[in-house]
């Protein structure tokens, strides 16, 4: 065997090996694809499953975009869908005042109601698609009064 | 001499070969786009987020083991919620709510449970309601 046949025959088994080498690296990823796939349908069927009958979420509004707030607490966001036929409240004193104490009362609002720095405590469904729809709005009290010490705190 | 420095190169460049492919290969499979697998994971991001408080259960206790995991079922619905050890346990009987143990949980019985959903997507149980 002369040595160009033997540069061509180490050539086209060096292409085999990596093509061998290719083939085994998507296997071995494919695998543990799968295995991630099956463990997050798992968690997505559970968190869409009957038993889950709402998902509370409570943070500030930083955007909204369409039907979709963005809601942010700790640098975390998350993206809710307000569903056209959602409750939507808002919760203030009984007496008009930040003086909690009398009570609370509810105070229907719309959609446009809801400003960017509002805080927002939703009920949600995670929808199949792993959409968190929101059923319920409510805008928590602004301030709230310590009557202790009486002090006020913001939101 | 010289037959064995071929023969080691060419071990080497075996090798090579192998490994350059395999390195590949990944790359390949990691550029595939999943979007259903990027949904899944975006979700459970989502629902372990500090934004979300807490995730409500409701279901009937299909079973028990000694490491306070519960399985919860509604129809053909399961899932397994691994209680804390510092959840609150209480019971409604006539309306009146009552301080109870986790050794008080039956199975068949009706409860609903509030959950934190951790970073691996499992249900952490932090309050247990026996209705």
């Amino acid at each position: 065997m002369n040595k160009i046949s033997l540069i061509i025959i180490l050539i086209i088994s060096a292409c085999i090996l990596f093509v061998s080498g290719g083939g085994i690296g998507v296997f071995l990823k494919a695998q543990e694809d799968n295995s991630k796939i099956n463990k997050l349908s798992s968690i997505v069927d559970s968190v869409t499953s009957k038993i889950v009958v709402g998902v509370s979420v409570l943070g500030e509004v930083t955007k909204i975009e369409g039907r979709n707030v963005t809601l942010s607490s700790d640098n975390e966001s998350i993206i809710v869908d307000i569903e056209d036929y959602a409750i939507m409240y808002s919760l203030v004193s009984k007496n008009g005042s930040n003086d909690l104490a009398g009570g609370l009362t509810k105070k229907s609002i719309k959609f446009d109601d809801i400003k960017v720095g509002d805080y927002l405590n939703i009920n949600t469904v995670v929808s199949r698609d792993g959409i968190m729809k929101a059923n319920i709005v409510v805008i928590p009290p602004s301030f709230v009064t310590n009557n202790t010490d009486n002090t006020s705190s913001t939101k | 001499m010289k037959k064995i420095i071929s023969l080691i190169l060419l071990i080497v460049a075996i090798f090579f070969s192998l490994l350059v492919g395999g390195f590949c290969g990944v790359y390949y499979q990691k550029q595939q786009d999943f979007p259903q697998l990027q949904k899944s994971e975006n979700l459970v991001k989502d629902l372990s987020s500090s934004v979300v408080t807490a995730v409500v259960t409701y279901g009937t206790v299909y079973n028990i083991d000694g490491n306070q995991n519960i399985v919860l079922s509604s129809g053909t619905d399961k899932i397994n919620i691994a209680i804390q050890p510092n959840a609150k346990f209480y019971s409604y009987k006539n309306s009146v709510k009552n301080d109870i143990k986790f050794s008080d949980i039956k199975v068949g019985d009706t409860v609903n449970i509030t959950t934190k959903i951790s970073s691996s997507g499992q249900f952490q149980g932090q309050q247990l309601v026996v209705f």
